[in-house]
């Protein structure tokens, strides 16, 4: 079931990147694609009746799979990493052109030629 | 405005396949939960640590937990780099605000504590060095929202920072190489393996935890300040 | 442990270059000569019949990240290294931060662990970090062209690692490891499931985001072309080839041969019909990796012994000239003001004589002259082919190979009346030296009978025909221009078409039983 939703909230965030033509929306979309796939790599630890996998000696409770939340927290790292680089490269292109509008920003791309590109403060 | 449309449609339609063909065939192949056991089944014993999940991410997978300090790491790096050229603005000021000054005498600790016992803890309860490290830059960005960015600059120097990180990120180097190269040696256990439950038990990972929360604090400040300067203009 | 160490090792070289940046000249080469001596003993242990296996930090099989010095894994590092030496000295007196050295140094300690990794999580934060860093290097000079590139690429690799992690999310959920060699076993004996094609086609989609395939790494073109040139070789000759190896480790466990070749033949074509096309030097080479990785795929698809010896003489070859062309085309663009072929021809006196000696030895590599790299690769590639087809596509390839580079004929002669630079003479005789001596050290990789086997009269004659055809048709269309679709390229259809892209995999695994 959960794994469901993971597939939805996937496509949705990939709609949100491609449809949305705001660069910082984007930005959001794909947060929203890799929280996706984190929600799918929890989904698969789980199975009927477990907890959190604390373990005390003596415990013979249920427990989820261990593996799965620790790729989780390497991929949430991943991701923030990834955002936050992006954020500071959009930072940077939204004050050199005045805009956030990526389809703006090709265009005065285009428009530039190569001599007169110089480097963004 | 047809274009425009098809684009939209083709977007959805494209989208909808996809998310429906993964699923059915995600459910439909019947995933058995049960057939992974392969990290329940070892003894808690032989990563004494009973946080399940940290023995995982800091004990057989610690190349990974490494490779991720690494691009964090980098992260930091590269947003310091970038930002650090361009002029900086001062937060709003606050410092008229009652309200924010007494809340902050509230807030900062707290957060700063959260982080010690989730690093200090992170073998025995969840929690591990990068929430704790997220939580206690959070903190110190209340104090900084308070007091303004240049009394906190004047307290945490952001050259000294810089040392700082890579002091802590050759430490961690130093930590990990031994246990990585040698495998199981006597010397890789930097605190006792003890019984699992208790405070100092889980070999190396208390130190471990501790390291990486030092490193997330100072990264993720780093982070946070940088952007709380460079809030771009339009 | 020579393998654990060296990654770890560069890693620490890495923050020791910003720790005590002013040694950091010193440190580099320190660090090259170290690894020269590990990769060293790992390549006598494996022409010994023994290669290196490793656990990481002595874990139990099955739990702990499991290590390998096969011959794969080795020509790589061996490649990555040959690599960051040529690019070290290239760089050596451009007054570059130390900040461009500590991420210099990461990418090549994050290729050595590619190269050995046999676990399918740590493929993924590795090709993770080599994105983050490229994006960063790339990015460098803050040109606002190369910020939108960069911009482009994160976002396209960072959804193709969502769809890798996916599929790796599928694969535990059935088999509980991500041990490549233990999957080997638990997938053959659940052959034709569903969840095995689903796990190879979101595994496979993920994985050619990286590896240069035309359909998925539409961010290519741009990204490389706009990058610093020393940028360019390392993107070109490396980072596009981590993707490469490993969609060769998972052909092992994975049922995706089809798809390779297809793809592979796909991205050959596409590659060149494009490459035809540009008149920009850089988006040329650019277009033209995308090609030549096509050559690669073909051969690792294939599944025979010598056409994957083929394709790994390949993947060094082309990291080899592909490297060269970009580091002198880069300085040749300097030097004439403009890297469009019109202003390279109007200036080409300005171009130094050694940076023209070694394009032309670049030149000759790609487009296949015996008995140079690209043919030696090449022949040992077809050797390998059994099917008629195939053979007729990558001669298609090799021509149009040819054809686009023979816009460069008016750059290479002429007269020269500069001097290059002493550091670039040495990054280029480095590996021109590689391409002119390739044949006899391949026979490190190749065993000699496929060697001598490929440098036979008919691979000669058939490498002399297909210069022959591809210049004289050049000659024939030199003047007309034709028109590509290249709205492909833009932010907002790129993911679209990755997607379509993982379709088409999905249907050629789910149809190919």
């Amino acid at each position: 079931m959960a794994a469901v939703i993971a597939f939805i909230l996937f496509g949705i965030g990939i709609l949100g990147l491609v449809l949305r033509r705001d660069l910082v929306i984007k930005l959001l979309a794909l947060g929203l694609v890799n929280s996706a796939t984190i929600l799918f790599l929890v989904s698969i630890g789980d199975r009927p009746g477990a907890r959190a996998p604390i373990q005390l000696p003596g415990d013979v409770a249920i427990l989820a799979d261990p593996l799965p939340h620790a790729l989780v927290l390497s991929a949430i790292v991943v991701n923030f990493a990834i955002l936050a680089l992006a954020l500071v490269f959009v930072m940077i292109l939204v004050e050199r052109y005045h805009t956030t509008d990526s389809t703006r920003i090709e265009q005065e791309m285009v428009r530039e030629t190569d001599e007169e590109e110089k480097p963004c403060s | 405005m047809r274009k425009d449309r098809i684009r939209i449609i083709a977007a959805i339609g494209i989208v909808l396949v996809f998310a429906g063909l993964v699923s059915v065939m995600h459910l439909g192949s019947a995933p058995d939960p049960s057939a992974s056991t392969r990290f329940l089944a070892r003894d808690l014993e032989e990563t004494g640590a009973s946080n399940r999940v940290a023995g995982v991410y800091l004990n057989y997978r610690l190349f990974d937990t490494l490779l991720e300090v690494l691009v964090f790491s980098v992260a930091v790096l590269g947003v310091r780099h970038y930002l650090q050229q361009s002029e900086g603005m001062e937060l709003p000021d606050l410092s008229e605000s009652e309200v924010v000054r007494t809340a902050v005498i509230f807030l900062t600790p707290l957060a700063l504590l959260l982080c010690a016992f989730f690093a200090i803890l992170g073998h025995i309860s969840p929690g591990g060095g990068f929430a704790g490290g997220v939580i206690a830059a959070s903190g110190l960005l209340y104090v900084a929202i308070a007091y303004g960015m240049r009394a906190m600059e004047k307290r945490l120097n952001p050259a000294r920072l810089v040392r700082a990180e890579e002091a802590i990120l050759l430490a961690l180097l130093a930590f990990v190489l031994l246990p990585m190269v040698f495998g199981r040696t006597p010397l890789s256990d930097l605190m006792p393996k003890g019984t699992p439950g208790q405070l100092l038990s889980g070999g190396s990972i208390l130190v471990y935890n501790i390291l990486i929360a030092l490193k997330v604090l100072v990264g993720a400040w780093a982070v946070i300040a940088a952007f709380a300067q460079h809030r771009g203009e339009l | 442990m020579q393998l654990i160490l060296l990654p770890l090792l560069r890693f620490v070289f890495a923050i020791l270059t910003i720790t005590f940046s002013k040694a950091r000249k010193p440190l580099t080469i320190l660090s090259h000569l170290l690894d020269a001596l590990l990769l060293s003993q790992l390549v006598l242990l494996l022409l010994r019949g023994t290669p290196q296996a490793f656990t990481v930090g002595g874990a139990p099989v099955g739990l702990g990240i499991p290590l390998i010095g096969d011959q794969n894994g080795l020509t790589f590092a061996v490649l990555a290294w040959v690599l960051s030496v040529a690019v070290t000295s290239y760089t050596w007196q451009d007054g570059l931060r130390p900040y461009f050295f500590l991420l210099l140094n990461l990418l090549i300690g994050a290729s050595y662990a590619l190269s050995f990794a046999k676990d399918l999580f740590t493929a993924f934060l590795l090709l993770d970090l080599s994105t983050i860093v490229s994006f960063l290097l790339v990015g460098y000079q803050r040109r606002p062209r190369q910020i939108w590139a960069s911009l482009h690429y994160m976002i396209l690799s960072s959804l193709g690692m969502s769809i890798f992690l996916l599929g790796i999310g599928v694969v535990y959920a059935h088999c509980g490891t991500l041990d490549l060699s233990l999957l080997e076993a638990l997938v053959r004996e659940s052959a034709g499931e569903s969840w095995v094609h689903l796990a190879s086609a979101l595994l496979v989609a993920g994985l050619a985001v990286k590896a240069g395939v035309f359909i998925f790494s539409l961010w290519l073109p741009s990204a490389h072309a706009r990058a610093m040139p020393a940028v360019s070789a390392l993107l070109s000759g490396l980072v596009i080839k981590m993707g490469v190896v490993e969609l060769f480790r998972i052909s092992v466990v994975f049922p995706i041969d089809l798809p390779l070749i297809v793809l592979g033949v796909i991205t050959g074509v596409l590659g060149v019909a494009y490459a035809l096309n540009s008149y920009d030097i850089k988006r040329l080479l650019a277009f033209s990796t995308l090609s030549q990785i096509g050559y690669i795929l073909i051969g690792f698809g294939a599944h025979t012994d010598v056409a994957r010896l083929g394709a790994l003489s390949y993947e060094v070859a082309h990291g080899l000239f592909k490297a060269l062309l970009f580091l002198t085309v880069g300085e040749a663009a300097k030097c004439a003001g403009g890297s469009h072929i019109s202003v390279l021809t109007a200036n080409s006196h300005q171009i130094p004589w050694g940076t023209r000696i070694a394009m032309t030895v670049a030149v000759l590599g790609i487009i296949g002259l015996p008995p140079l790299a690209g043919f030696d690769a090449k022949a040992i590639l077809e050797d390998g082919l059994s099917s008629v087809p195939l053979h007729l596509i990558v001669l298609l390839m090799s021509v149009g190979t040819v054809m686009s580079f023979a816009k460069l004929a008016p750059v290479l002669f002429a007269r020269s009346t500069c001097r290059t630079c002493r550091s670039h003479v040495l990054s280029y005789g480095w590996l021109a030296g590689g391409i002119l001596l390739f044949w006899p050290l391949s026979l490190l990789l190749v065993p000699p009978n496929v060697n001598l086997h490929a440098m036979t009269f008919a691979h000669i004659a058939e490498a002399l025909i297909v210069m022959a055809v591809g210049s004289g048709l050049y000659m024939s269309i030199r003047r007309r221009r034709f028109a590509l679709p290249m709205e492909v390229f833009r932010m907002e259809t790129s993911p679209l078409i990755i997607l379509l892209g993982f379709f088409l995999v999905y249907a050629l695994i789910a149809l190919g039983r």
